[in-house]
């Protein structure tokens, strides 16, 4: 849980990494026309 | 976009219609639902692998979609097909093989294992992504708690039989 955001134990901090992960991967893939999501 | 661009219809003019996941418009007095039946196409598909989830009329909204005149007023459909009890209130279902007669020109079903031989694989990708040190240390504090639990945990296993019990019978709650 930690490992993707303390923000359900702690409203104050939105720290999460993965989420910038996830745009980049997702810009990644939506740029290829092949991939269906 | 489809509530938002009210001439839609006019700029597209579309000459056929593909809705696809089209159990977005079962429920017949959403938004969506009036956006998209306000569209008008000489020719129109409807994909969705959930034609019903949970009652009949929702089958009634997406087939409103492509032919109002097919199932005729709500009113009738519901009288024709939902069974209701002593007060009025829907109870289940009759007629099912009407409605299916009803239904079988413009439904084309196929089922999983009459197509999955023609999908495509499934990739699973595994990214691995590192915490920041905000994580890192809130993860290390917890990590210290569990091992600590986990310690005493293991401490009580291992205390002869004897001593268990003059510990008021709760050792692993030190």
């Amino acid at each position: 849980m930690i490992c993707d955001t303390p923000y359900i134990l702690d409203s104050d901090c939105r720290v999460c990494p993965k989420l910038g992960e996830l745009k980049e991967i997702l810009a990644e893939t939506l740029a290829d026309p092949e991939t269906k999501i | 976009m489809l509530y938002d661009e009210g001439d839609l219809q006019q700029r597209l003019a579309p000459d056929v219609i593909i809705l696809d996941e089209a159990q977005r418009i079962k429920n017949w007095q959403s938004r969506t639902a009036h956006a998209v039946k306000r569209l008008r196409s000489p020719y129109a598909f409807v994909l969705t692998g959930t034609p019903i989830e949970n009652r009949i009329d929702e089958i009634y909204s997406i087939l409103q979609f492509l032919d109002p005149a097919l199932l005729g007023p709500l009113f009738r459909f519901n009288r024709d097909f939902y069974e209701l009890d002593d007060r009025g209130r829907p109870a289940g279902y009759k007629n099912l093989d009407e409605l299916h007669r009803r239904l079988a020109p413009v439904l084309l079903r196929r089922r999983k294992q009459e197509v999955e031989g023609q999908l495509p694989g499934r990739t699973d990708k595994h990214y691995f992504v590192g915490m920041e040190e905000e994580q890192a240390i809130r993860y290390a504090d917890y990590e210290k708690r569990v091992a600590q639990l986990a310690s005493i945990a293991r401490r009580g296993r291992s205390l002869p039989t004897s001593s268990k019990s003059s510990s008021s019978g709760s050792p692993a709650c030190g």
